[in-house]
Parts: C-alpha cells; sequence; structure tokens
C-alpha cells in the first residue's frame, strides 16, 4: 500500500473505500469485499447513515484495528463545540472504535470554527489521530489551516501508527 | 491536515490544490468518477489512454488523481468494480498523458454549488 504522510506524521493510504450513497443494509458486504480487495482506508460519516455497519465490517474482516484507516465526518447540525464533542462520543459508539484516524467537519458552513476547537481538543488527547475538513474552499481552507498551524500540527504527533491502539480496540 | 473535496477530470481545483500545498494539506478526492456524469466511463480521452495500458476510463482517472497528489476514494457496490478500482498501482501516466486530461477541466462543479443558497439551505435542513 502507498501513503502519504500527514504533517503531524500520521500515514494515510492514497486510496480508500468511499461509503456514500451505500445504503446500510448492503454497507457491511461492500466494505468487506473492499477490505479483502486490499483496500485499508474507510471513508464514512455521520450524514451516509452507515458508520454501524462500518464497524461491523472491519470487526468481521478480522483484520487488526491499527491496519485499517477510519475516516468520518461530522454534520452540520452539530457545529457547536459541546454538539462535536457529543456527535464524536456518538460515531465511536456507533463504528465500535475508541479512536478515529480522521475526523472531517463535512461542511464549510454554519459555526465550524468552534466544532474545529472541538476537533483539536480530541485530537490532543488522541481520540481523533487526524483532522480536517471537507469541500473546504480557497477561502474558508485558510481559516482553519492557520489555526491548526500552531501545535500540536507543526510537530510530530505523539500518536504514531505504533503506538499501541489494538489494546483500546472495543468489540 | 486533509482537506476532503470534489476532485476529478471535469474539475480539477488546480487553484484550491495550490492553496492545500502552501498550508501542508492532503487533498482528498471524492466523486473521483464526477459521478458518472457526462457519460464519464466511456469518456474518450480517458479510455484512449487507458487502451495503451489494459485499463480503464476509471482507472486512469484514478490513477491521475494519486499522481496529483491526492488521496481517492471511489465508491462501488460490485465486487468487480471494487477490485479493478484498486487495481491502479501497476501503471502509471505519462506527462503527455497528464496534458491530455487536463483539457478536460470544465473548471467548476456540476454536482455542488456552495454558493448557491437554496443548496445551502437545503444542507443546513438535513438532520442526521
Amino acid at each position: 500500500m502507498e501513503y502519504r504522510t500527514l504533517r503531524n506524521g500520521v500515514k494515510i493510504p492514497v486510496i480508500g473505500f468511499g461509503v456514500f450513497q451505500i445504503p446500510a443494509a448492503q454497507t457491511k458486504q461492500a466494505v468487506l469485499s473492499a477490505l479483502r480487495a486490499g483496500y485499508r482506508l474507510i471513508d464514512t460519516a455521520r450524514a451516509y447513515g452507515n458508520e454501524r455497519e462500518v464497524g461491523e465490517a472491519i470487526r468481521e474482516s478480522g483484520i487488526p484495528r491499527e491496519e485499517i484507516f477510519v475516516t468520518t465526518k461530522l454534520w452540520l447540525s452539530d457545529f457547536s463545540y459541546d454538539g462535536a464533542i457529543q456527535a464524536t462520543q456518538t460515531s465511536l459508539e456507533r463504528l465500535g472504535v475508541d479512536t478515529i484516524d480522521l475526523m472531517l467537519l463535512h461542511q464549510p458552513m454554519g459555526d465550524y470554527q468552534s466544532a474545529w476547537k472541538a476537533l483539536e481538543k480530541l485530537y490532543k488527547d488522541g481520540t481523533l489521530r487526524a483532522i480536517g475538513m471537507a469541500t473546504a474552499t480557497r477561502t474558508s481552507l485558510p481559516t482553519s489551516a492557520k489555526r491548526s498551524r500552531s501545535r500540536p500540527w507543526s510537530t510530530r504527533s505523539r500518536y504514531t501508527p505504533s503506538s499501541n491502539r489494538s489494546a483500546t480496540w472495543k468489540s | 491536515m486533509v482537506n476532503q473535496v470534489e476532485i476529478h477530470p471535469f474539475f480539477q481545483q488546480e487553484r484550491n490544490m495550490e492553496v492545500m500545498k502552501e498550508y501542508g494539506v492532503i487533498p482528498e478526492a471524492w466523486a473521483p468518477f464526477n459521478e458518472g456524469k457526462r457519460d464519464f466511463f466511456r469518456n474518450p480521452v480517458l479510455t484512449e489512454i487507458g487502451q495503451k495500458y489494459g485499463k480503464t476510463a476509471a482507472q486512469v482517472a484514478l490513477r491521475w488523481n494519486i499522481q496529483r497528489g491526492a488521496v481517492v476514494i471511489p465508491k462501488s457496490v460490485h465486487e468487480e468494480r471494487i477490485r479493478q478500482n484498486f487495481d491502479v498501482f501497476d501503471f502509471a501516466l505519462t506527462e503527455d498523458d497528464m496534458a491530455k486530461i487536463k483539457t478536460m477541466d470544465l473548471g467548476h462543479s456540476e454536482i455542488v454549488d456552495h454558493f448557491d443558497p437554496q443548496w445551502v439551505k437545503f444542507l443546513h435542513s438535513l438532520k442526521v
């Protein structure tokens, strides 16, 4: 697998399997097929309504949790500091994981800056291994990117791929 | 940091990608096949390039995104397609191929418009 390295040292596969528009009933099978084919990045979102099935497929695949890069996204309706903290907890529970490899804010709209502060907090405490935006434009991107130039983005994360995340894997 | 945006040969996002590069942000490409619009899977430019390598238009499009530095996240529910989309690591597009694909750029999305108030209103109305 080829990877790209994020600024914080976290490695992301160059190809992943997206589950947008896959009905929940078909998601587990599709993700299992993808994992069998060699994909190691699964991209879901709260708004897709299939996080639970993604989690089921990951567990059923038998592939160690730390070998799979899981991305999900928070929806606009949870864009406040407390809302983002709470919604991340819900995603963790639905996916059945203790850490999320990449959490994105799904739209650069509403109070995404408060939600971004929550992501930074969850990044610092190790719940999220990397954070980002979706559909950020040339104007909204620098707002988040500039903030994230401060600690901890400018230094390598202590949450390296080699840290023992499997110990915290919830079944 | 990652920025997941629509990137495919019809919407190449060159300026947005330059800004991402400036800030050290990794681009991730959603809708790498333009959601099938514009008869994407039979596009003559992509198909002709693919014929040289025994690859489909879809595979060429994924390879193009990867060579430009993006992460791609294709979706499919068909086992064979899922496998095909992953099978893009045994060939490389030449500069000439990349230049041909560059001419396909429309410079805007035909899927979403974040500056359209109706679209923004719709997004805010979604309950998840």
